[in-house]
């Protein structure tokens, strides 16, 4: 087995894991046009919400879920109780985002006095790697990659068969017009929220299990790779984030073997930067046709 | 081209309605009705306040004074509801611009166009279809490809779908090639015949004119004159204003 081989199932999961945060952060762009900088929080609030659950039930399933369930729940009042009240009277972006950024750190801060600002431990039984195919992955790597395709496969049916998916689609292309329709979008963005929350949850659940021990800066250092995926897709580009998750996924984790591990975070922003060099707009940008008969 | 006007009960009723942006009134104290099958157009200069008044009406902005009322069993006054909910009231918008959501399909358009729906959609798409055979070939298309003329009809189309009694229709055929000018009226007078009241804010005058039952003329902000079309079609003041010495008599 090379070490090549290997590296590049260390990618795949890799990618997997950022494609959860990634098409999560890329769902919620595209619907409210405005990056949320504490994204990385609700990750890191789901894997805190493993920790304590950890003291109740040793179910790695259980906990996972509630802290999905944490997540969602976050994303919905950081949604309604912050980001919406300042919609109504701001439409400036740079508002938006310092209040998603200070939202972040207001949540970082509250782990770091609930939990201190050590790592923590999320039990997570050892198991040795078995090889399937040319990989070498554990049984969380499959379930992980499982999960991944399952995630985004359920995400292209609620978004084209579905009538919320529809009337996200339409309010990520224009709000205005969506209301004259008759969508309220209002309800439309909070379910977004709620939705894209819970996968930044699954996101934060895959991440905490995958490294064990973690700090409340989880999420925030795994913004940066999301934020390269989700950039290098095409922003609010949902197949964009999968595309761009797989490349900063398989890039940084294969260099890794040929260089020091501790360049990933900035082969993922040399990836980032020479895609933007080439394709501005990311993968998969779109343009209108501006026709006339 | 034109229906038999009658003094039918009008479907929608607006009175002294005033509209504009933060404080500053753009459109003061506009009163007009339209009535079934009827297609009723409002011309007048750039700037005037044709836009600011049909956004008015249909929610868009939130009209300063005045009422708009749909007439029914019993009369809804629907002024300054969000526009999400004129659809309910039998009130249809279609802007000028960015009518159409570009990423979904003309399918999808359509369907949004019944949001909150199920029952009846596909029948309907396929009466809209009917209505606008362009759209039935391209049905699978994503509404980003379709030509100006496309996008024109698919947004009335949506419009169509909630069975509305009343269209409020933004200049549709701005942009437009003269051949796609006369399909886009052409259809317009469809609908009329089915029954909808048709609001049209145009900017070539001599075509709403020719094509409407009823006009009414906005100038800075005030209804300067409302009657027939093809009675304004004659008045010598409005040909010289709008039209052109020699054209007006047709």
């Amino acid at each position: 087995m090379s070490g090549f081989g290997q590296a590049l199932g260390f990618g795949i999961v890799s990618a997997a894991l950022i494609a959860l945060s990634a098409v999560a952060m890329s769902m919620q762009f595209g619907v409210t046009k405005h990056a949320n900088f504490a994204h990385g929080e609700l990750l890191t609030i789901s894997a805190f919400t493993m920790v304590l659950m950890q003291k109740v039930t040793q179910n790695l399933f259980l906990d996972a879920a509630v802290g999905i369930c944490v997540s969602a729940a976050l994303a919905w009042v950081i949604n309604k109780t912050i980001l919406q009240p300042f919609r109504r009277v701001v439409k400036r972006l740079i508002i938006m985002l310092i209040v998603t950024a200070s939202v972040s750190q207001i949540v970082q801060s509250l782990l770091a006095v609930g939990f201190g600002t050590n790592y923590v431990v999320l039990s997570v039984p050892s198991e040795t790697g078995r090889h399937i195919g040319p990989f070498v992955w554990t049984t969380i790597d499959v379930i992980i990659i499982v999960l991944a395709i399952l995630v985004v496969a359920l995400l292209h049916i609620l978004l084209h068969y579905t009538s919320f998916g529809k009337a996200q689609r339409a309010v990520a292309d224009d709000v205005d017009l969506a209301r004259i329709v008759g969508i309220n979008s209002g309800a439309v963005i909070s379910r977004t929220w709620l939705l894209t929350g819970a996968v930044a949850g699954l996101a934060g659940s895959a991440l905490a299990v995958t490294i064990g021990t973690f700090s409340n800066l989880l999420g925030f250092t795994f913004l940066l790779v999301t934020f390269a995926a989700v950039i290098v897709g095409g922003v609010g580009k949902m197949y964009g984030a999968v595309v761009g998750s797989l490349i900063v996924g398989i890039v940084t984790e294969v260099s890794g073997y040929y260089l020091s591990s501790g360049y990933k975070q900035v082969i993922a922003l040399g990836v980032l930067i020479v895609v933007l060099l080439v394709r501005p707009n990311g993968f998969f940008a779109t343009f209108v046709a501006d026709t006339k008969a | 081209m034109t229906a038999n006007v009658t003094e039918a009960r009008p479907v929608l009723v607006v009175d002294k309605l005033t509209v504009g942006y933060g404080k500053a009134p753009i459109v003061r104290e506009a009163s007009l009705r339209v009535s079934a099958g009827e297609v009723a157009v409002l011309i007048g200069p750039n700037g005037s306040g044709k836009s600011t008044l049909l956004k008015g009406m249909a929610g868009a902005l939130t009209p300063m004074s005045g009422t708009v009322v749909i007439s029914g069993e019993p009369d809804q006054d629907i002024t300054g509801n969000p526009p999400e909910r004129m659809n309910r009231h039998g009130m249809a918008y279609v802007p000028q611009l960015a009518n159409v959501f570009p990423s979904l399909t003309v399918v999808e358009n359509l369907e949004l166009g019944m949001y909150g729906t199920r029952r009846g959609v596909s029948e309907r798409i396929e009466y809209v279809f009917a209505v606008f055979p362009d759209l039935s070939s391209a049905k699978r298309k994503t509404a980003r490809v379709l030509s100006g003329g496309q996008r024109e009809m698919l947004a009335l189309g949506r419009a169509l779908m909630g069975k509305p009694k009343v269209m409020l229709v933004d200049e549709p055929t701005a942009g437009l090639s003269p051949r796609y000018q006369d399909v886009v009226w052409e259809q317009l007078g469809r609908l009329r015949d089915s029954g909808v009241a048709l609001f049209v804010v145009e900017q070539n005058t001599r075509q709403a004119l020719d094509e409407a039952d009823r006009a009414y003329v906005l100038v800075a902000g005030q209804m300067r004159r409302e009657g027939l079309a093809r009675d304004l079609l004659v008045d010598e003041e409005l040909v010289r204003m709008f039209i052109g010495e020699g054209l007006g008599a047709g």
